[in-house]
This record gives structure tokens, sequence and C-alpha cells, in this order.
């Protein structure tokens, strides 16, 4: 699937949709007065300073902005990865603010999906044990998950390449395993962080096509973290992001999430 | 969520595989310390097993020159005398001829008794062959001289001159540990003196003091020396034994050496793999399971290492069944509860070990984990 497929099967779907007048769906992300600070060598470095964010169910929403805004402190605060220091934060229903370590391990078992910024993969797992690995966390037995992970890989054109390991496949071929794992056991949600940062534009088209045809054909929601202007070309909404804070939309822009200016 | 212990297993195999040279390296550096633990443990169980000599005692009468043993001249008065000496306190009073002689570069005792005195009074046990005739060119060696020179039953050996054939092997202990074996009448043939001999041997009674006997002969004999064997052979029977203890302890050590070396193998896994743990987490693994699916790596390191180690001593032990301590010979003898403690150990050991090194990596913030 290229790019230009998955932009047409998008703006099909939202025809579809709008012309059906569905209720929108109740939204896996709520975040209000989101704020992240760090401590580098006795400074305190302000991540994120205040960011409100509504995701709901089925978006494909794409965070955008230079180096240092705070995507990827962002996503790692959504995944629970990280806790915040001020500010609301529910996701899948999870209140991440109040929930406790195992709390929050059970939330990223049961309920995200992750996709790193780089090196995704565990460097001595086969692709269908990576996959399966993320199914066996999710309480399923190892057989059954190497199965499944069979077809998830061969859902993302890797069935051929399924007991290879990540030195011996290529950076595509890494990330759509990265991607199968992701959407093992359908989560609520998937957090990626440049899916296509060191992908040429070929193999950006690849993953592309994946990600859209999981959220166009499995609902499955979607927040990316990119510098890639392709990915905002099938988002279903860009939210720009600027020295920790969201940046308004432009009068008549593109539709995107509010936040202090 | 509980991963099984068999999933757990089969995920470090695959880990180990995946990096087959590393793998080798890590077990072949941990088989030496398994294989010297179980050879300790060997040592130790064998040094312990080591008898305390009889109760009864046995004194020895002789003559203050006994480095030249050809010019010790005891005979039949002198046994009269001992036997009257000790009285009804001594079991027996038997002669003991003894001789040095030089064989294959080595000097060995030679010793002649009544073959009937050999068990109960010398303590000697029959290992191979039969016990020498006295009307025939036979003799007996001790397990330490087999070992030491390698002679058979059935082998021929020229002892002052004649040639003897050795029909049996004795395992002897204290000053007898290394020495040729004579029927008494055979050795008075061969030096042509009969009824002369070195050593008059009382065999104290074990109700009996010993002490008290020592003294009175002593004074029936002041001209000579009266040894006290028994004492003697006690003595070194005790120090042996504490060197097994040394060994003992050593074995606790090479345990501690397993869990140092896995504690060490995984830190150096955590090192590398901070990412990999952060990606764990971030899967939903909680840092419990995590420890564990690194424990199991270290676990099964450390199991492929100890069967190593096994095998290495098994063949020990095969190659060199006993060896002399001071005046000893020590039989080696695997035995299952060795076996079973070892590898229970190593388990446990790798364990601990393991744990220890990840409770503290495994509870950084999964963020912090996977941003290295």
């Amino acid at each position: 699937m290229t790019v230009q497929d998955a932009l047409e099967g998008r703006m099909a779907t939202t025809a579809v949709n709008s012309s059906a007048g569905m209720a929108p769906a109740a939204p896996v992300v709520v975040a209000r007065g989101l704020a992240r600070t760090y401590t580098l060598g006795g400074v305190a470095v302000p991540a994120l300073r205040g960011v409100d964010l509504e995701v709901a169910a089925g978006e494909l929403v794409v965070l955008m902005g230079p180096s240092g805004c705070g995507k990827t402190t962002l996503l790692h605060l959504l995944a629970g990865l990280d806790a915040a220091d001020d500010g609301e934060l529910t996701v899948a229903g999870v209140d991440l603010r109040r929930a406790t370590q195992r709390e929050l391990d059970r939330f990223r078992r049961d309920h995200v999906g992750v996709m790193l910024q780089s090196d995704n993969l565990l460097s001595t797992a086969t692709a269908r044990e990576q996959v399966a690995l993320q199914l066996l966390a999710r309480g399923t037995r190892w057989r059954d998950a190497l199965d499944t992970a069979d077809v998830l890989l061969a859902d993302v054109g890797l069935a051929h390449r399924r007991r290879h390991r990540p030195a011996d496949l290529s950076g595509g071929e890494q990330q759509r395993v990265a991607l199968a794992r992701a959407l093992a056991g359908n989560p609520a949600l998937v957090l990626a962080d440049e899916p296509t940062g060191e992908l040429d534009s070929a193999t950006t088209g690849e993953v592309l096509g994946l990600v859209t045809r999981a959220n166009q054909l499995h609902g499955t929601t979607f927040v990316i973290a990119t510098h890639d202007p392709l990915l905002a070309e099938v988002a279903t909404r860009v939210v720009r992001l600027r020295d920790g804070v969201v940046v308004p939309p432009p009068p008549g822009g593109a539709v995107q999430g509010t936040g202090p200016s | 969520m509980t991963v099984p212990w068999l999933t757990r297993v089969r995920l470090a195999a695959g880990d180990l595989r995946a990096q087959p040279w590393r793998s080798v390296i890590a077990v072949l550096v941990l088989t030496p310390l398994a294989a010297s633990w179980f050879i300790l443990a060997v040592v130790a169980r064998s040094l312990a097993d080591l008898g305390t000599v009889g109760e009864a005692r046995n004194l020895v009468v002789t003559e203050p020159d006994v480095f030249d043993l050809a010019n010790v001249h005891l005979d039949g008065d002198d046994l009269a005398t001992a036997a009257a000496a000790a009285g009804d306190d001594a079991e027996s009073v038997t002669p003991l001829v003894l001789r040095l002689v030089e064989m294959d570069e080595r000097v060995l005792q030679l010793r002649a008794a009544a073959t009937g005195d050999w068990a109960p009074i010398y303590d000697l046990t029959l290992l191979d062959g039969t016990v020498p005739d006295g009307a025939r060119d036979e003799m007996a060696i001790t397990s330490a001289v087999q070992v030491a020179t390698g002679w058979q039953v059935g082998d021929r050996q020229q002892v002052f001159g004649t040639d003897f054939t050795i029909t049996a092997v004795l395992r002897g202990s204290g000053s007898k540990v290394a020495s040729l074996w004579l029927p008494l009448d055979r050795a008075e043939r061969l030096f042509d003196r009969p009824g002369e001999f070195q050593f008059a041997v009382v065999r104290v009674r074990a109700d009996a003091d010993g002490d008290a006997v020592r003294a009175r002969l002593r004074d029936a004999f002041p001209g000579r020396i009266v040894l006290d064997e028994s004492a003697i052979q006690a003595e070194a029977a005790r120090g042996v034994r504490s060197l097994g203890d040394i060994a003992m302890a050593f074995t606790a050590v090479g345990v501690l050496g397993l869990a140092v070396g896995a504690a060490n193998a995984t830190a150096l896994t955590l090192a590398e793999r901070r990412r990999s743990v952060g990606l764990l987490r971030a899967m939903g693994f909680d840092a419990a399971t995590v420890r564990g699916l690194l424990a199991a790596r270290a676990v099964l390191t450390s199991l492929v290492a100890v069967l190593l180690g096994l095998a290495a001593a098994t063949w020990f032990v095969q190659v060199r069944p006993t060896f002399v301590l001071r005046t000893y010979t020590v039989s080696l003898r695997l035995e299952p509860w060795v076996v079973l403690a070892g590898v229970a150990l190593a388990v446990l050991g790798a364990w601990a070990g393991a744990i220890v090194a990840a409770r503290r990596a495994v509870q950084a913030t999964p963020a912090t984990l996977v941003v290295t």
C-alpha cells in the first residue's frame, strides 16, 4: 500500500463516517495541564509545561514539532513509562497519575502498544519471539503466542522472516516487526516515536500503509511522534508542540488538540 | 503475571543460543570453579571418613638406633620380658621384622609379621589377591606402593637378591602406609636370622591403662625405647581430618564464587542490555518477572557449567581413585548426595547472585532504561 493509497483510504473512511452520522467515540487519552521537568547536571529542564490533549478512539494523531519540544516525553507519559510531575492524565480509563507501579505494569501490558524511537527489538529474540513475548505478557500461553505471532507477522508481510533476529533484518523489517508487536493483543492505544525516522521513502510508505490499515480496518488508536510530513498527511489530526506546550492551530488550519498558547 | 518456568527456560536457552560464543565463554569460566568444588567436596568427604585408630593401642619396644635397623636385634627373651611387663593388660606381644629396602630408586619399608597378625594388630586390609604363603617367595604390597610404582598382583620384584611374586595388595595406614609385607618365617629365612626381629609389638587392651603399661615397659627395658604407635597415628589422623575441614570450607568459598560469578555476569548483561530490559518493561513485564527471566539465564549457564564440572570431577576420580596424604591412603568416591548438593547449590547460588544484581537495575523507570 502506498502513501497515496493510504491517504485516499483515509478520506473515503472519513466520508463514510460523516454520512452515517456516527457519534464521536469516547476519548482514549485525556490529558490536562501535563507537566514534566528533568534535572540534568543540577539544572531543571522543563520538557512539558502544561499540555492539554484529548485523543478519541480510532484517531490517528500525529505529534509534530522541532527536536526537544517534548514529543518523546509526552509519549513516555502516555505509555506509563514515565511519571508526570503535574497535571491529570487518563489513558484507556486508567488514571496514570495515581496508579501504583503494579497498576502501571498492568496498564502497559493490557492497554498500550509501544514503538520506540530506535532499537525497538530485543537483540537476541527472533521476529516471532518478539511478537510472542508481547502476547505472553498479555497472558497468552507461549505455544499459542508463537502461533498468533506467525499470523501477525504474515499480516505485515514478514512470514518468511519470522525466524530471523534483528541483526538479520533491514530497518524497515525491524519496524514492521515492532508494529506487529505493538498491535499484538489489540491494545487500546499504540504509541510510536519516529517510526519512520531511519527509513527510506519506499520503506516509509510500507510502514505507513500498515499503520493506516490497522487504524482504518481495526480502529486502532495511534499517537505518533514524528518529523515526517508524510505521516501528517495520513493523520486524522496533527498536534504541534513547541517548547513543551501545544501550539494552537492557525485560523482555518488543520484540526488539532487544544492547549495553552 | 507469572511466566511459567518452562517458558523462562526456553527464553533463557534461546537468549544463550543467540550469542553462542559469549555463552560458551561464560560456561568455560564457571566450569573449573564447578569442577574444583566437586573435587574438594569429594576429598573432604573422603578425609572425614578416615577412621580413628582402633581402640586398642600398640606400644613398640625397640632399640634407640632405629635409623640403622640392621643393628637392632631383639629376640624371644625380649618378647618374654615385654609380656611379663605388660601382664594381663596386653592382648598380645608379637615380633615385627623391619628393614629398609631400595627398589626402583625408592626406599620402602619391608615389614614381616605372622600373617595372622596382619589384620588384628597392624590394621591391614586385603584389597586384592591372596595373602602370601610363607613357604614360597611371595610378598604383599600396600596400595600406596602400588599407586607409586604401578606394581600389580602377579608382578615379580627382587628384594635383597631374591625374586618375589606380589600376591596381594593391602591397605595400610600410619607408618605402614608405604611398605612391603612378608610372612615372618619367610623374612627370617631371607635374612638368615631366625628368631631375630626389630620391634616387639605390645597390643594393649582397650580397657587397660596404656600409659601405665608404657611406664612398666620402660622400666623393664632401661636401654631401649618404647614408642606409642597409636598415639602418633591418632595425631596424624587428626591432622589429616583437619585438612578435610579446610577442604570443606573451600567448597563454601566455591559456592560463593559461583554466586558472585553469576552476579557479575548478570550485571554485565544488564549493563549491555538496559534498553532490552526497558523494552520488556514497556511490553508490560513487571520488575519481578524481568528479574526472573534474567535469573533463569544465569541459572541455565551455571547448570551447564556444573554438569561439565561434574564430568571433569568424575573423570578425575576415575583416573586418580586414591592418593596418599601424609601416612594415609585416601580413597576418593563421588557419592550421589555430593552430586545433588553441588547441583542444588549451583542453582541457588546463581539465582541469588543474578537476583541481587538485577534488583536495582530493573527498578529504574522504564523511560530511563529505554533511552539508554
